[in-house]
């Protein structure tokens, strides 16, 4: 299917393209990203029909074949239903940003990165090789990076872009560590190949390495505790990335990737320990610190974290019901959650702020944003006739339907007790913001213009579609999107209304107990701050960064001073080490094996050489220094004709000519020489390494000549010279066609050294 | 500033800059059947312009050699990247070889090398670099 490469490869061209569109557009901008969204929102509705047929469609395009690293695209219902999420959200957001954003903003730079993002989040959740969903992952990390820090010129903005692309960056390593295990296991890096091989997986000694690594990516994507501090840093982001990138897409990335995984690492206990168990928690810890947060975005952060929790946990619990709960719950989710944010945006940008402790009242003026907040607030909060309710009491359902111990228990309990939560802090930011007491916000509120109003309406309007005619959601998205997790075919049939039963009653004991916990919201405030910054890894986090970075700096003075005699120190011994403990190790023998007598005139020469050398280490000045080091070059030189070797001799006694008199016009420009009184300790340290180094490079030279370890290329260089390289001359032909790519980098390198030289004496300050 | 040469100096360098010259010239043309080649061209070129820098000065030195001195650089990792890719894109994988046999009224049978452009390439980059460095190492002191 070439569609699902458009679909995948429009949103970079268009993200290329924008930076042109904008001049055109200025800040209307915004409609090229949405209207790119759009199409791609068509084009992959129009797969749906396949995908209701129960089909996989798949598109590859091989990269390296021999490497098995192909861009696989893959296609079924969870795919789609991500892919469809992430273009009409997209869609909605990119529209209401358009309006959203001061005309005094950079339009372009803005909706380039929104499209790159796009394209990255539709990249993961559409292909289908471990690689590729790797690549696309940490490209969502920095798409998301640059959006964070948008605003790049707040201090907070930095830190939290910085943050978020460092956690889950580092969780996306942790995750290719898992990746890597995991096609050690089961030989593919093709994802339904390692879906159909789950036993395999779970039988081997690896399951629960690759299981914590991937969950570990997992986690830091999507905010679970203890690593879910980055979340409320990123809401320095202006609100339409808060709404697009923070609640509805790249934070459900982890659970995509955990429902994308359920056959393959699900069903054992370990899973729902550990994916269950850090869901519930999440629910609990995110509900606990929502409920007393005072910047609205801070509130919608937590409670994202907890929300997502909620979903990780109903994963987690590997059951057919927990899927569909959490399939389901993920949708409303999506509805609410952004639908929300963009209120909240709204409110901000009448207002002029975002504290709870400034707003109130704004019912009267705001009626509309007021009226989609109840709605989406309500649906948050489980309430019926929305989609919230349903899915939570699914979510009731599936919890009481785990066997086993202490969870059977615990598990209904802490379900229970973070949708108390969930309902308190709802309450809170519909009654703290539209009613109770007027507020005293910096301006002076009135109804946010249409342009804004309408994206928040569509997707608040979603919640009681899905909660009272559940059944389109059901049988076009839900029903394919739990078949394609657990690749098997699924039928759920979805109602409001379950009857009186168990979930019923949990429902209403959350309500009460969170109508209880409302007004403890303050009392709450006073002392959380002490108690649950312990379940956060943020000091951690700081702390670590920086040890990093004092250590970073630490190492790199000692072992870059500046000085040219310690950079020669480091590389030398490094080198000495190398080869002498390679030699050692493998007690490789230094007597050559054809050794022939040395000639008379050879000898000769020999001596002059050594002479020389020991003449340049005594020598009293640079200039004599640098005379006597060409004198050696000539020599070495003449040694490579008397061996047969014009070329090199040639090169080596022109080389040498040019540098003499380059190193001689360095010596113009160098500073007065000074005689140093070196101590005897350095001395001595320098003539020990000088030893040792020309030891070391003697030793290979000797290990070298003629012990026939390989068979030789020689030969094969001189048969293929003429009918292959066209020319006698074998040295040339080796240079220029058999090993011509080593002689670009050479030359590549000459160029970018020169322009090191060039910059360096360049400067007019020079000493 | 006018360096202080002498005239043998001044007179053995003008006759032969151009015999050293044609010989770095003899040398890249003959490099793929006998000892030479572009590199070697390159500093043997090199040395002949070092040595009128040396006798009669950078200003000499220029009224014979391209303006920019890094620009040669950049053509001749131009051409040397554009050899490579050209046989890439003729599908024969990237700095393979052509070999193109051609029958001249005077020089006879001859053979020309696509290589060739590649060791022009290393040519320009040898010259342009050695130019530079002398070019910013002679200028005269602030």
């Amino acid at each position: 299917m070439i569609l699902l490469l458009v679909v995948l490869l429009s949103p970079f061209v268009a993200a290329a393209l924008t930076p042109l569109v904008a001049r055109v557009l200025g800040t209307r901008t915004g409609w090229w990203a949405a209207a790119v969204a759009l199409g791609n929102t068509l084009a992959l509705l129009s797969l749906l029909p396949d995908i209701l047929h129960g089909t996989t469609l798949t598109y590859t395009l091989p990269w390296i074949p021999v490497l098995d690293a192909n861009l696989t695209l893959m296609v079924d219902g969870l795919s789609l239903f991500f892919a469809l999420l992430i273009s009409f959200a997209g869609c909605l957001i990119m529209a209401y940003g358009r309006f959203y954003l001061d005309p005094r903003e950079e339009h372009g730079k803005f909706f380039a990165y929104m499209l790159l993002f796009m394209g990255s989040m539709l990249g993961v959740v559409l292909t289908g090789n471990l690689i590729a969903l790797f690549v696309f992952w940490e490209l969502t990390s920095l798409s998301s990076f640059l959006l964070i820090g948008f605003w790049d010129h707040r201090e907070a903005s930095r830190y939290g872009a910085t943050q978020a692309l460092l956690v889950t960056g580092g969780g996306g390593m942790a995750m290719l560590i898992g990746f890597i295990l995991l096609h050690q296991v089961t030989g593919s890096w093709d994802m339904q190949s390692v879906l159909s091989q789950g036993d395999i997986i779970r039988a081997s000694p690896l399951y629960l390495p690759i299981l914590g690594l991937v969950f570990l990516g997992c986690m830091t994507k999507s905010a679970q505790t203890p690593f879910h501090f980055w979340l409320p840093n990123a809401m320095e982001a202006p609100t339409p990335v808060s709404a697009y990138l923070h609640s509805a897409t790249m934070v459900k990335a982890g659970l995509y990737l955990v429902a994308r995984l359920h056959p393959a690492l699900s069903g054992t206990e370990a899973w729902v320990y550990l994916v269950g168990g850090v869901g519930i928690l999440t629910l609990c810890v995110g509900g606990f610190l929502a409920l007393a947060q005072d910047d609205l975005k801070a509130l919608l952060a937590y409670s994202t974290v907890s929300q997502l929790g909620l979903i990780m946990a109903l994963y987690g619990l590997g059951t057919r019901e927990g899927v569909v709960a959490g399939s389901f719950h993920l949708m409303n989710h999506a509805a609410f959650k952004a639908a929300l944010f963009l209120c909240v945006g709204n409110v901000e940008h009448e207002t002029g702020t975002r504290r709870l402790s400034q707003l109130g009242g704004l019912w009267r003026a705001m009626p509309w944003t007021g009226m989609f907040t109840l709605v989406s607030a309500a649906a948050m909060a489980g309430l019926p006739p929305f989609g919230g309710f349903v899915s939570k009491e699914l979510f009731y359902a599936a919890t009481l339907d785990v066997t086993g111990g202490a969870e059977r228990i615990l598990l209904p309990v802490l379900a229970v007790a973070g949708s108390a939560f969930t309902f308190a802090y709802s309450l809170r930011l519909v009654y703290g913001v539209f009613f109770g007491e007027p507020g005293h916000p910096p301006k002076h509120p009135h109804e946010a213009p249409l342009g804004i109003l309408w994206s928040p309406f569509i997707l608040a309007a979603l919640n009681p579609f899905l909660g009272l005619w559940p059944a389109p959601a059901d049988h076009f998205l839900l029903e394919p999107m739990a078949s394609g997790i657990l690749r098997q075919n699924v039928h759920v049939h979805l109602t409001l209304w379950h009857g009186f039963g168990a979930p019923l009653l949990m429902s209403v004991i959350s309500i009460a107990a969170g109508l209880i916990l409302y007004p403890a919201w303050l009392g709450i405030q006073r002392w959380q701050g002490d108690v649950f910054s312990r379940f956060s890894l943020e000091g951690t986090y700081k702390g670590s960064l920086q040890v990093l970075s004092r250590s970073g700096r630490d190492v790199s003075l000692w072992l870059q001073s500046g000085f040219l005699r310690q950079y020669l120190l480091w590389i030398l011994s490094f080198l000495s080490l190398v080869v002498l403990s390679t030699f050692i190790w493998n007690r490789v023998s230094l007597i050559p094996v054809e050794a022939r007598s040395v000639l008379s005139y050879e000898g000769i020469l020999l001596i002059l050489t050594v002479v020389t050398t020991i003449a340049v280490v005594f020598a009293p000045r640079p200039l004599p220094a640098v005379i006597l080091l060409g004198g050696v070059g000539y020599l070495v030189g003449i040694l490579f004709i008397l061996l047969y070797a014009p070329d090199l001799a040639l090169t080596q006694i022109l080389v040498e000519t040019v540098s003499l008199v380059l190193f001689l016009l360095v010596i113009y420009r160098l500073p007065p020489f000074i005689p140093e009184q070196a101590s005897r300790g350095r001395l001595l340290r320098d003539g020990l390494l000088a030893t040792v180094v020309g030891g070391a490079v003697s030793a290979v030279v000797l290990a070298t000549a003629g012990q026939g370890y390989f068979p030789s290329i020689a030969e094969f260089f001189l048969r293929e010279s003429v009918p292959g390289g066209g020319g006698r001359n074998v040295v040339n032909v080796i240079l220029i066609d058999f090993r011509g790519y080593d002689t670009l980098g050479e030359v590549t390198v000459l160029a970018i050294a020169l322009l090191g030289v060039f910059t360096l004496l360049s400067r007019k300050d020079t000493r | 500033m006018r360096r202080p040469t002498t005239v043998i100096a001044e007179t053995i360098t003008q006759w032969s800059f151009p015999v050293i010259f044609l010989f770095a010239v003899y040398l890249f043309l003959a490099g793929h059947n006998n000892p030479g080649g572009g590199f070697i061209a390159g500093v043997m070129t090199a040395a002949a312009l070092t040595l009128q820098y040396v006798v009669f000065g950078m200003r000499e030195v220029q009224r014979f050699t391209p303006s920019s001195y890094l620009g040669l650089v950049a053509l001749g990792l131009s051409l040397a990247l554009a050899t490579g890719l050209g046989s890439l894109f003729l599908g024969w994988g990237f700095l393979k070889s052509g070999i193109l046999h051609l029958h001249l009224p005077i020089f006879g049978d001859v053979e020309i090398v696509s290589a060739v452009a590649f060791d022009l390439g290393v040519y320009c980059i040898v010259v342009g670099v050695t130019l530079t460095i002398i070019s910013l190492l002679g200028r005269e002191q602030p």
